[in-house]
């Protein structure tokens, strides 16, 4: 992987654990959901070079069967209208976290066989993208690690003023 | 250049006065609850060219000297300044019990409040169940003059910076104290997850 493929995953992988820590101040429901589903189109071009850009058609139907398996009665408009219509807007980031992992699993279930299609050096590129998600997964640790982080114990030390 | 959490947080701030913009609200909570530590979070209205935009700061120590003595800021309400209170105080508490022992800490903190009687805690103090101190050694005194030149400090701060009166300091800082020995030794968390019965 190129540092500069590598400073990408990076940057998926912190926007990501942002997005989905504190999704309001990404701005509405819905566009947090697009945003957050491009991201993942980012990380899989990210994870399989060899993929092509242009297909979200695996991703998009990944999304479809885990948003019909999480409402009843899902219908094919935007998870973040269909939370807000029913009063379940609170559960929006826990769906979102919920399907980004699952995704990946998901990714990783089939995504050597996405990655092979075609592809001579079956091994060697199976090796490439176990290596990258490795990679990816040491990087969202990092992310989540620093928001937890403790922050420095120091004391606030007031000045000396007299008062009655 | 910023390297913690807090330096960013100051720098951002920083920068956004010395762009011509303000801080036009500011609210605290420490968003407590029975089942987890409290998260002290900062809410600022901040407003620049006469957009007005809001950021959530977790609360630091460097955050909080900026907007204490540098910006010189209050909360929008009384309430929120209470709550901004506890969390300096807890903070310099959890600071004095990384150099001793934390249960040290909270039997000199009680020993401090029983001696102060215009904070009229008695009653809250009495349900800490925190052994007195021995009081011969002069770690004792340490951290005793530690924590009261935080309290008094503080109101101090209140007074002189923040321009509350003599009154509202007290007040304030009597709330305050409350919430330092409800979240030092549980209590309300203990009633929530174990009424007792009457």
């Amino acid at each position: 992987m190129s540092p500069g493929e590598s400073r990408l995953l990076e940057f998926v992988a912190v926007r990501l654990e942002s997005m989905l820590r504190r999704p309001a101040v990404w701005g509405s429901l819905q566009s947090v959901e697009e945003r957050i589903l491009q991201l993942l189109e980012l990380r899989r071009v990210l994870l399989v070079p060899t993929a092509s850009a242009n297909d979200t058609r695996r991703l998009m139907q990944t999304y479809s069967k885990f948003v019909a398996r999480a409402l009843d009665g899902a219908t094919a408009e935007p998870l973040a209208i269909q939370l807000e219509r029913t009063g379940r807007s609170a559960e929006f980031a826990t769906l979102m976290a919920k399907f980004v992992e699952s995704e990946l699993a998901t990714f990783l279930a089939d995504g050597h066989r996405e990655a092979s299609e075609g592809d001579d050096g079956l091994r060697s590129t199976e090796i490439d993208v176990t290596a990258r998600v490795l990679e990816y997964l040491r990087l969202d640790a990092e992310a989540r690690a620093r928001r937890h982080q403790a922050p420095p114990v120091e004391a606030i030390e007031f000045p000396d003023q007299k008062h009655s | 250049m910023a390297n913690t959490r807090g330096q960013f947080q100051v720098e951002f701030l920083t920068s956004v006065v010395a762009s011509g913009g303000q801080i036009a609200g500011a609210r605290f909570s420490l968003q407590r609850s029975p089942v987890k530590r409290a998260e002290p979070m900062y809410s600022l209205t901040l407003e620049q060219h006469g957009v007005r935009s809001l950021q959530e700061l977790p609360w630091t120590a460097e955050l909080e000297r900026f907007l204490l003595f540098d910006a010189r800021r209050k909360m929008d309400t009384l309430d929120e300044e209470v709550e901004r209170f506890a969390a300096i105080l807890l903070n310099n508490l959890a600071t004095a019990a990384a150099d001793t022992r934390k249960d040290f800490v909270q039997a000199v903190l009680v020993a401090v409040l029983r001696e102060r009687p215009e904070y009229d805690l008695g009653a809250l103090l009495d349900r800490t169940g925190a052994p007195p101190p021995s009081r011969e050694s002069a770690r004792y005194h340490d951290c005793a003059a530690f924590i009261q030149h935080s309290i008094d400090g503080l109101r101090n701060t209140a007074i002189a910076i923040l321009g509350y009166s003599p009154e509202q300091a007290t007040g304030a800082m009597r709330d305050a104290l409350g919430i330092v020995i409800d979240e030092t030794f549980h209590i309300s968390a203990a009633d929530q997850l174990f009424p007792r019965r009457s």
